[in-house]
């Protein structure tokens, strides 16, 4: 399992990060993990390569290798596009941060439809995480897009939501992160993702 | 006993099992994060230094005693710890000296790309180089036998590759050892007089012969492919140290290719490596950063595979592996992304399909997203300032450096900590009188007390006309709030520099504009050298995720849309376009800051709590300086409570 998480700073990428590790390590031998940091707090980009299996020795990713890519911001998707292969499985947050080149963004913030195109041209298969509308809704902030990923990607793990609970019983002690977990638990379900693609469409 | 941790947290894992004492650091890039692991484990006493020699002297202190010590830097601080980095291993220690160097081939963070072992080479210290994070906890815990056995500092280098990693790591128990503490004697060993030095140099010397054919290095060296076994000479065999093994194990796979891992990168085991030399037709060194371990094999008469493609600039790719004298080997690396196979996944997921291609156009590009100051950043309006007079500034390492981003432009150069002071005294000795009001020096309180004191005592004593500022927030940000040295009050600020003998100096509010502006006019024009400490708070010391206090909002009657509120680059400004009009709103990242309401030529931007619903009042109300009466009433205890409170229910 090759898997590529990529996001802004501040957004929780490093937590998420430990977290699909711990569940990766209840599934495979070896799982290994490596972050891009620095001053990528400020606003900067940050990612993740995780790579779980038997004989894994580095957690680098090249190209065309990710299996599963998640990306907290929907740009930050195509960081790397190389990484993307057929049938790698793109979990993107329709979040749309436009601080290129400033914080204000000088630069063109492309349209999210363009990003999906370019995915799927690339190879990938998208889901959406309507995370814009979960915000207007339920009053979540920015960073429980992380929460929000993490129960999403568990469950294309094939764990339950009574899993998480035990594993991270800290993510529902506090009612919004809770609400996130639940909300990206069942966004995963083939109602959302039919609503999900309509509101792309 | 086995978990998941990362590199840093292994290696404080490491150490604690090796039953140090003491752990003493100057925070910096991969390796701040060992000092957070340490600080986990009660019985180590852990101790921010003011810079890395300080330090360095502390755990001398500490070794020379008979304590274990670790010590962390990056690679850019064992610099600043050279002096005494050196002579260390010339007193040798009582108890084992461990120092963890972070190194930065790629520069993610870092003034340069330099490989610490070729300064522990000239130092004669001891290198182990870890390539797993199992062997950064092992090599940590074994650092301090060896130092002990052989009376030498050890260096435990890693990267950032090993620090950011985390992997499942398998670990022990604590040794429980008791200790003879004492001061060092004799003076022959401890005290380096010229007539003791040629001596302990000598010993240094030996003591290094003697680790070289050591079980301990020997021990530290793995052959995967035992090339005696087998009769025959292989035709090529690997070399290699640190995190590259891991990529080589990767490219060679299951196949019959001898590798040997140094776990010691200096000084290598001569009696192994020439026996694994031996067994090879060609023997092919693979390492990041530079040819320290290549030199050290052919120094033993070795010939060693050419590596045309290798600089040591970068972070290590797959490139950097290839030898053209041999195509055998480099025909592996280029199968590398071949053979990776990953497991099957089920993933049953609904999928969404590709949106119609006609509708959109060709590939889209991706920007980089350059680093910013944080929401509320006390930084943000002296770059503003500065940036609005054009002037050239020194800068130094610290967040501050991200005063040289767009929309500010305002810093154009740095070398290293403490160097913006020394560096402008050297462009005004050469220029004009006029130079000293277009140029400053810029400098953090951290990096201030880290080496900026020195160049600041040149400038007083020399008379120099300058304008330096120092930019205090009260900790080490940029490393994530480390208190390296104590924080100053306002007061206290004076009395230092008065006792400094700075001819000219001020406090000012860092989230004052107007005062500000005034005062740095007032010193631009000046013929003194003066100094002005621009006071703030960092606010990664605030609770930036809870409650925000005294949030800010722009009223959309009295917005006229200028952007000069842009100008401030706070990420919590949002500008939004409709119909081809600009508008703009504070978002909940906003801290209360102010600093944007004092740049709003109609006074548009307010807190929320004078927001009301009739224009009239909240125009007047709009008049006053809010972001000045917010901070009389938080510096009153009694009040703040009250108005936290306040805010906290209202919002």
């Amino acid at each position: 399992m090759e898997m590529y998480i990529s996001g802004l700073g501040g957004l929780g990428l490093i937590n998420l990060t430990k977290k699909v590790c711990f569940l990766l390590g209840q599934k495979y031998p070896r799982v290994l993990s490596s972050e891009s940091r620095g001053i990528a707090q400020r606003r900067g980009s940050v990612s993740a390569c995780v790579r779980a299996g038997e004989n894994v020795f580095t957690p680098q990713l090249y190209a065309n290798q990710a299996d599963v890519i998640v990306a907290l911001e929907a740009l930050e998707a195509l960081r790397q596009p190389k990484l993307i292969k057929s049938g790698t499985v793109c979990i993107v947050s329709d979040m749309c941060v436009n601080n290129l080149g400033g914080a204000q963004g000088a630069l063109r913030y492309p349209d999210f439809k363009e990003i999906v195109y370019t995915i799927s041209r690339l190879g990938g298969k998208v889901l959406v995480i309507p995370y814009a509308a979960m915000m207007q809704k339920d009053a979540l902030l920015k960073v429980h897009i992380s929460s929000v990923c993490l129960a999403v990607t568990a469950r294309l793990l094939g764990f339950s939501l009574q899993e998480l609970q035990t594993f991270f019983p800290e993510l529902f002690t506090d009612a919004k992160n809770a609400l996130a977990m639940h909300q990206g638990y069942e966004l995963f379900s083939f109602e959302m993702a039919v609503e999900a693609e309509r509101q792309v469409a | 006993m086995s978990s998941f941790m990362s590199g840093c947290e292994a290696i404080a894992r490491g150490a604690w099992e090796g039953g140090v004492d003491v752990v003493t650091s100057y925070p910096g890039s991969p390796v701040t994060d060992i000092v957070g692991a340490a600080k986990r484990f009660k019985e180590i006493r852990c101790q921010w230094a003011v810079n890395e020699k300080v330090a360095m002297e502390m755990a001398a202190g500490v070794a020379h005693g008979g304590g274990r010590v670790l010590t962390v830097m990056k690679h850019v601080g064992l610099n600043v710890a050279a002096d005494p980095f050196f002579n260390l291993a010339y007193t040798g220690v009582e108890g084992g000296l461990v120092v963890v160097v972070g190194d930065d081939p790629g520069a993610r963070s870092s003034q340069n790309e330099q490989d610490s072992r070729l300064l522990a080479i000239a130092a004669n210290i001891p290198v182990l180089e870890p390539a797993s994070l199992q062997e950064a906890y092992l090599f940590t815990k074994l650092a301090f036998e060896i130092s002990e056995a052989f009376d030498v500092p050890v260096i435990v280098r890693v990267t950032a590759q090993h620090c950011y990693s985390s992997d499942r790591v398998v670990t022990g128990t604590r040794q429980k050892k008791n200790r003879r503490l004492g001061f060092a004697g004799p003076i022959q060993k401890y005290l380096l007089l010229p007539d003791f030095v040629v001596n302990r140099h000598q010993q240094l010397v030996n003591n290094l012969k003697l680790l070289a054919s050591s079980d301990w290095n020997r021990w530290l060296v793995d052959v995967s492919e035992h090339p005696c076994d087998t009769g025959n000479k292989f035709p090529y065999g690997i070399i290699c140290s640190g995190y590259i093994y891991n990529m080589v194990c990767e490219v060679v796979g299951g196949l019959n290719v001898p590798v040997m891992k140094l776990g010691m990168a200096f000084p290598i085991h001569d009696e192994a490596v020439r026996e694994f030399a031996d067994c090879c037709e060609k023997v092919l060194v693979l390492e990041e950063s530079s040819r320290a371990i290549e030199q050290q094999v052919r120094q033993l008469g070795i010939n060693t595979a050419g590596r045309a493609h290798f600089d040591g600039v970068g972070e290590l790719q797959l490139n950097d592996l290839l030898s053209d004298d041999i195509p055998a080997w480099n025909q592996l690396v280029h199968n590398q992304n071949k053979k990776r196979s990953a497991p099957e996944l089920f993933i049953p997921v609904q999928y969404i399909e590709a949106v119609d291609e006609c509708s959109l156009t060709a590939q889209i590009s991706v920007p980089k997203r350059p680093a910013g100051f944080c929401a509320g950043c006390s930084h943000s309006p002296i770059f503003h300032q500065l940036g609005l007079r054009k002037i050239y500034v020194v800068g130094d390492i610290g967040c501050y450096t991200l005063g040289a981003t767009e929309p500010f432009s305002a810093l154009h150069a740095n070398l290293c900590m403490g160097a913006s002071i020394g560096i402008l005294q050297g462009y005004l000795a050469i220029m004009d009188a006029d130079a000293r009001k277009k140029a400053v020096a810029v400098i953090g309180d951290s990096t201030f007390f880290h080496s900026g004191i020195p160049p600041l005592l040149t400038a007083i004593n020399s008379g120099v006309a300058a304008t330096i500022l120092i930019l205090d927030n009260s900790r080490s940000a940029m490393t994530g709030y480390q208190d390296t040295y104590p924080s100053y009050s306002r007061d206290e600020w004076l009395k230092l520099l008065e006792g400094f003998r700075v001819p000219e100096f001020a406090v000012v509010d860092a989230l004052d504009v107007a005062a500000l502006s005034i005062q740095l006019d007032t010193f631009l024009n000046s013929e003194k050298l003066s100094v002005m400490v621009v006071k703030g708070d960092c606010v990664q010391g605030m609770p930036r995720k809870g409650p925000t206090n005294y949030r800010y909002t722009i009223r959309e009657d009295m917005c006229t849309s200028c952007g000069k509120c842009i100008e401030t680059d706070c990420p919590s400004i949002v500008k939004n376009l409709l119909d081809g009009k600009a508008s703009f709103e504070i978002t909940n990242e906003c801290i209360g800051c102010g600093f944007c309401s004092q740049t709003c030529p109609e006074n548009a931007i307010i807190p929320m709590s004078v927001n009301f619903e009739s224009p009239l009042v909240t125009k007047t109300l709009a008049k006053v300086p809010w972001h000045r009466v917010i901070k009389f009433l938080r510096s009153k205890p009694a009040m703040r409570g009250i108005l936290e409170r306040f805010e906290r229910e209202q919002y």
